[in-house]
Order: structure tokens, then sequence, then C-alpha cells
């Protein structure tokens, strides 16, 4: 039988760390898509990632049952990448203490750790649309990735991001309106 | 209404989410304003490409190595964090609720109580004539001088003594099983609590007792040492099989850092597997991730097979 969300986060706040994972990994795909489209690098996406479930962790005793749960994880999700400051000059290690195990870094290309847009199935229009969201403000671009991506209605954006329906409409169709003017002619 | 108004409204009209009165308005305008359903058509194919851009595929390592990273973290987490800060939290909810303000007055003066009590309690006291009486099996500890100076010919300290215990009986004694049990998770000699799962386990093998078991279930997962984490999971190895080991063993092929246990957990899984224990789908989807990434290939190998069964 499947639990829901709510009994889950019962039995997570409980000591039981499978509830918790499973509660993450309903969840976890659409918040590290989120965080991808937002940064446009793979690397701060599972930065982003990262903090997002730790507050998610250490918060969840006080998730007070009066939103969807996915309503909330997705407002820390929307705190965590607009308050991102990306880490430049990000070294990736490897590790050479594992002997044995090193095959397992080798089976990777570095190339693809490096080159984000390998890291989603490959399109022009994709390519196009980072660098596009790459100029809009970040409450536009959260807007904008919460409504299109997420398929979001206005109202549960406001509540997300803790703003009047009113506000959000005026950052869709900013977003929206830079966005046709940068992409003409591409669709 | 005004031509641009109509304008700002293409795009919330396709998301649906115009009043029923502007909906109908703007239907009305498209039908006789060319510019008006050029544009909407424009947005319609904006649209459309993003969605198409929306759906593709998040690469699948992605996610599972920030999946794993995740877990490391919280792994991380749950040992920095316990206890305090759980305090806290209880001691704050409590403290706004209604009656919180009359528990903490009592609290204080149960707190207060006791604190008279600590400050004025004297250790007890041994004369000169009663130190032969001291037993020579006490273990002396934690001697503190009261008075060192040897001058008048008098000195004062206090010391814990510690009486060691013997015991020795049927291995099945439950006391002796519940002392065993409890250096199992106390004791700080590694080598002492690995005596102690090998003892217990001699006797319990045919039918574990509940408590033991989860005493194992604990050692399995959190014991520091890996010879004694091993040990712990031979013994569960050696009961029949449910739900309950099944969780612990996918935990330690998740968690565990040593890919020896890892490899252990692996083997008992393949055991649990046939011995009718069903893995659900979230298990399932735990044990392909070990299969994709876990860095040793003997654990990748047989995640594998146990993936072919399903």
């Amino acid at each position: 039988m499947t639990l829901s969300d709510n009994e889950l986060i019962i039995n997570a706040n409980n000591g039981d760390v499978l509830a918790f994972e499973e509660l993450i990994y309903r969840y976890d795909k659409m918040v590290l898509r989120l965080a991808f489209k937002y940064t446009g690098n793979a690397d701060d996406a599972k930065d982003i990632y990262q903090e997002v479930f730790i507050r998610v962790f250490k918060n969840l005793s006080r998730f007070q049952f009066k939103s969807e749960f996915s309503t909330w994880l997705f407002r820390v999700a929307s705190n965590v990448c607009i308050s991102f400051k990306r880490k430049y000059n990000k070294v990736n290690h490897i590790s050479l203490n594992d002997d044995d195990e090193s095959s397992f870094v080798t089976e990777i290309p570095e190339d693809s750790k490096l080159l984000p847009d390998n890291l989603v199935v490959n399109n022009e229009f994709g390519d196009k649309i980072s660098k596009a969201l790459g100029t809009l403000s970040p409450n536009q671009k959260m807007s904008f990735l919460l409504k299109h991506y997420e398929g979001y209605k206005i109202r549960e954006i406001a509540d997300i991001m803790d703003c009047k329906e009113g506000t959000i409409k005026k950052y869709l169709f900013e977003a929206v309106r830079k966005l046709k003017t940068q992409l003409e002619g591409s669709y | 209404m005004e031509h641009f108004e109509y304008k700002e409204m293409i795009q919330f009209y396709l998301y649906d989410e115009l009043e029923n009165d502007k909906m109908i308005l703007f239907e009305e305008h498209i039908k006789i304003c060319n510019e008006c359903a050029i544009e909407l058509e424009s947005y319609k194919n904006l649209f459309a490409k993003v969605s198409g851009d929306s759906q593709s595929a998040l690469d699948t390592k992605l996610l599972a190595e920030a999946r794993l990273e995740l877990r490391g973290l919280l792994k991380a987490q749950k040992i920095k964090i316990p206890f305090t800060i759980k305090f806290k939290e209880i001691i704050n909810s409590f403290l706004y609720k209604p009656y919180g303000l009359a528990f903490s007055g009592t609290a204080i003066l149960l707190i207060g109580v006791f604190m008279g009590y600590l400050l004025s309690k004297t250790p007890s006291t041994i004369n000169e004539q009663n130190v032969s009486n001291i037993n020579d099996q006490l273990k002396i500890q934690n001697i503190n001088f009261i008075d060192s100076d040897p001058s008048d010919g008098s000195v004062e300290f206090t010391f814990d003594a510690i009486n060691p215990g013997h015991i020795k009986g049927k291995i099945d004694n439950p006391e002796l099983q519940s002392i065993l049990t409890y250096a199992l998770l106390n004791e700080q000699n590694p080598g002492t609590r690995l005596n102690s799962i090998n003892v217990i386990n001699a006797v319990n093998s045919s039918g574990m007792d509940e408590e033991i078991k989860q005493t194992f279930i604990s050692v399995a997962k959190y014991d520091q040492n890996p010879g004694v984490r091993r040990e712990a999971l031979n013994a569960l190895n050696e009961i029949p099989a449910d739900e309950e080991i099944k969780n612990t063993l996918i935990y330690v092929l998740l968690n565990d850092t040593s890919s020896g246990i890892r490899i252990e957990a692996i083997n008992n899984l393949v055991r649990v597997s046939k011995q009718g224990i069903r893995f659900t789908k979230n298990d399932l989807s735990m044990i392909r991730e070990k299969m994709n990434l876990d860095k040793n290939n003997y654990v990748r190998f047989q995640a594998k097979n146990i993936l072919k069964e399903y």
C-alpha cells in the first residue's frame, strides 16, 4: 500500500529513514530539474538540490500540514534557488584513494561533467531557452519555471513564492515578453 | 476594453487563468482582431516549444549522483545534530503551549531542589580506621584531593569506588545475555563487542529474541567498527528473513562506507530475496542505483542479479 505524503512525514519524524527517502524520491527529480533550469549548470543544480533537502530534513518536524508537502518543498526550493550564489572556479575533485573502486570514476567521461548540455536530452531550442532564461531576474525566472516547467497555477506560485497573485502575473508577463523577443525566429 | 489590454490577456488566456467574463470578451475580440489572433498563434507556438523543452528527460546519472551525495550529507547531519537541537525544539514547542508556563515553573522548582541536593551532598567519608575495610576488588577512580598538604600529618581526598562484577553461568541465562547485549551497545572495546555478538548468536540463532534482534540491527547499522558491523550482519543472516531485516540490509547497502560490508549486505539481500521477501518499487529503485553507481564491481554485479529476477 502506498503511503500518503503526510503519512510518510509522520513516519520520517518518528525516525524512519526509509520513509524520509521515499518522500524525497517522490519529488526530487522535479527539484533537480528546477534547479538545473534555474542555474543552467549541473554542479550548481546539485548544490541546490542538497541544500533544499538538508533544509527539508532539518525542518520537517516543523511542517504543520497546513499546505501540501509539495508546495512547502517548492517554497524551500524557490528560496534556495533565488538566494543561491554560484560558486565560481569550482574544481572537480576525483578521489585518488579508491583503489579497486576507481573504475567508478572512469565510467563518467569528464567532459560530460563539465558540459551541462549533455546532462539533459540535448536540443537546440533547449540551449537557446537556457541562455534566454539567464537574462531574466531571479523572480521572473522562478515564476516562469514554476508555471511552464512544473505546471503550477498562478495562485500556487504566489503561495510558493510568498507574493501576491498580481505580482506573479507581472513577473510572468515580463518573463514571457523578454523570452519572446530573444527567441524570435526560433519557434 | 482597449486593444492593448486584450493583448496582455493572451498569455493568461493560454494559461487558462482568465476569469469567465474576461475570457468571453477575449474570445469575441480574437474573432475580429487579426493582430491579436496572430499574436495568439505566436504565443501558442512559443509555449508549445517551451513545453517540449520542459519534458526533456533529466539525466539519470545526475539524479543518481545527487541522491548519493545527499545520503552522505544526511548521514553527517544525523550524526551532527540530534540531541541538543531536538531537545531545544521539544522544550520550545512545549513552552509555547498554554500549560507550558505552569510546567516551566514546576520544572525550575524541581531543578532547584535537585541542584540543592547535589550541592549539599557530601561523598561518603571513610575514616583511616576503615581504610583496611575497602574491598581489594574495588576499582578506585577519579581521586580528587581536598587537602593534599601532608605537613600536618593528614590528607583528605574523594574517589569513586567501582565494584567489579563477575558472572559465570549457562550461556542461555537471560541475565548474562542482558549484560552482553548492554556491552554490545555500550562497551568501548570492539573486541568485547565482537565477542558479545558471538556468544549471543550462539544461543539465539534458532529463535532470536526481539530485543536482541533489534540490538543486532542497530549494531549492523551504526557501530563504528566495521568488523563488529559485519558480525552483526552475519548474525542477522542466520535468522529467517523478514521485512525489517531486508530494510536493514538495504540501509547498510546504501550507507556503509566499507565495500566489504556492502558486499555482505548485497549477498544477504540475495538470500532474503530467495526466501520470498518481496522488494518494493522503492527498494528496487535503490538497488538499481547501486547497480549503476556503487564503487564496487561485485556489489554492482549482485545488484544486477537481484534486478534480473524482477
